[in-house]
């Protein structure tokens, strides 16, 4: 099993971020796993991305040369990722910002992870929206050991921030088993 | 007992010197190795250590010829153009014959370059700065070898009295990876004497640590001891890794750090098509494990050389070899990391 990912968006988003809650979520389940961040010179809202390799074998490149999934938070990086998406590919788009449903090779899912996060009063939790969508469309993961991996990620940040952050992955989870549930 | 971690590349390097007893650090900031510094002021006065961030790279790597000097296990690190500041520190060093382990998390140049992962230092390390002189160098390909090596060099440098260099990249450094700690391994050589270190003349003669050797003849005999050293680190610790090579290759990859470990990738889908290629990765960088490379590419066909760089190991498979015709070369400059595929391509391209 392998399974590489892309994800891009704009900083504060929480691209990297879900990069790493993937990552360890892989590496809990015993999986070999390589996250590699994009490191210019990222500011707020400057195009952030980072590379996520899952695999029950070695990993090699943890570039990313074919992506199984293409996670885009917004229209920027669709128009600057598509291009990597192959019949294959599970294209993952944040409707909230990707607002043009174009065509790509692939599967699409698009699900409106920011709108889904503001109606929480948690912008920020848009990620974990897309990570709820990402482990319940692709099935590679269990839910339970994302459950377990977000509250030890939280930690101390617990209480609130956690009940958000288990909402928004419920939400993502619930999206896709209602509208996508001939597809999973 | 071994834990599984997710782990990022330069904190990989922090554990790793806390573990091998290194209590002395300095350093100066520098992307993209700078949370090691960052890891490493958390870490080291936790471990009871001495964390300073100097004002620069040449007053970091002072600051460790002062902490080796005294009899310290010490430890800088930086990328590129901090480590091209710190050579004449270097070169000190080993005149003096002083341990220390030195990480250069390389990145694009040259001058002041950009951020991204590169292999152009491999000269700067291999063939370092001025006077007869070298420096132990190794090469992680992935972050359980950034943390081993990292570890084993304290013991390295202490054995042999010489400055020892991990030449890692931007993207080993900012990867990160499941690794395997062993935590159960001990520095073997923590606790042994150093009767050379300047510990205080209480009780005995003072001793001195010098460089400047002025009388005629007696640099020169200095530097035929140093070359004892160095035929006996070359003797006895060239290490490398062969892959794929029970199948016999028509074709042999040299690589080595993060090409080594995206030209596996190349094997392997070369593997599918039928041709066979195997990869030769040098570890140790210097001393080059010249002999076994000769070996290796006995009966190949061709050697391609792959580095994130215009060529620079090249020349020393070159020297390997004593026979370039069978050598071909690609790089990466300024900062790009090939693609399995890329490397693949160029391999088709040349093999019938």
């Amino acid at each position: 099993m392998t399974e590489n990912i892309i994800i891009a968006g704009s900083g504060g988003q929480g691209v990297l971020t879900l990069g790493v809650y993937l990552a360890r979520v892989g590496v809990k389940e015993g999986f070999n796993v390589t996250w590699l961040p994009s490191y210019g010179a990222e500011k707020r809202g400057g195009f952030s991305f980072c590379n996520v390799a899952v695999s029950d074998s070695e990993i090699y490149s943890p570039v990313i040369e074919e992506p199984d999934t293409i996670i885009v938070f917004d229209q920027r990086s669709l128009n600057t990722y598509a291009v990597m998406a192959r019949k294959a590919t599970t294209v993952i788009e944040n409707s909230s910002l990707v607002k043009e449903d174009a065509a790509v090779a692939g599967t699409k899912i698009r699900i409106p992870a920011s709108d889904m996060a503001n109606d929480l009063r948690a912008a920020k939790v848009a990620n974990i929206v897309i990570a709820g969508a990402y482990i319940a469309f692709k099935n590679i993961f269990k839910t339970q050991t994302a459950e377990t991996v977000m509250t030890e990620m939280l930690g101390s940040k617990a209480g609130e921030m956690l009940e958000k952050n288990i909402a928004a992955f419920a939400g993502g989870m619930n999206y896709i088993k209602e509208k996508y549930r001939n597809r999973i | 007992m071994s834990e599984k971690e997710l782990i990022k590349g330069n904190y990989a390097v922090v554990e790793a010197a806390i573990d091998a007893g290194c209590r002395f650090y300095a350093g100066y900031p520098i992307t993209p190795q700078n949370e090691i510094p960052e890891y490493m002021s958390h870490m080291m006065p936790e471990a009871g250590g001495t964390f300073i961030q100097a004002e620069s790279e040449l007053i970091s790597i002072n600051l460790v010829f002062g902490a080796a000097a005294a009899g310290a296990r010490a430890m800088t690190t930086s990328s590129s153009p901090g480590i091209s500041l710190m050579q004449e520190g270097l070169s000190y060093m080993a005149g003096c014959e002083l341990p220390a382990v030195i990480v250069n998390v390389m990145r694009g140049g040259p001058g002041l370059g950009n951020i991204q992962p590169s292999q152009a230092d491999y000269f700067q390390a291999v063939k370092p700065g001025h006077g007869d002189y070298h420096m132990i160098t190794l090469a992680p390909h992935n972050l359980n070898e950034m943390y081993d090596y990292t570890f084993g060099a304290f013991d390295l440098a202490d054995r042999y009295r010489n400055p020892v260099i991990i030449l890692a990249d931007g993207l080993l450094g900012q990867l990160m990876e499941n690794i395997e700690l062993d935590r159960t391994k001990k520095p073997e050589l923590l606790n042994a004497p150093k009767p050379w270190a300047l510990t205080g003349a209480r009780g005995r003669h003072g001793q001195r640590i010098l460089s400047l050797l002025m009388q005629p003849g007696v640099l020169e005999k200095h530097n035929f001891k140093l070359k004892e050293k160095w035929d006996l680190i070359t003797k006895n610790e060239q290490k490398f890794e062969l892959t794929n090579m029970d199948s016999n290759p028509d074709y042999l990859i040299v690589a080595f750090g993060t090409v080594a470990r995206v030209a596996k990738g190349t094997i392997q889908k070369a593997s599918a098509d039928g041709i066979k290629v195997g990869l030769f990765r040098p570890i140790t960088l210097w001393p080059y494990p010249s002999e076994a490379l000769k070996e290796a590419a006995k009966n190949v066909k061709k050697v391609f050389v792959f580095e994130m760089s215009l060529g620079q190991m090249v020349e020393d498979v070159k020297l390997a070899l004593g026979d370039a015709s069978k050598i071909e070369f690609y790089g990466r400059p300024g900062g790009g990391v090939p693609a399995a595929g890329e490397l693949y391509e160029f391999i088709k391209k040349r093999v019938k």
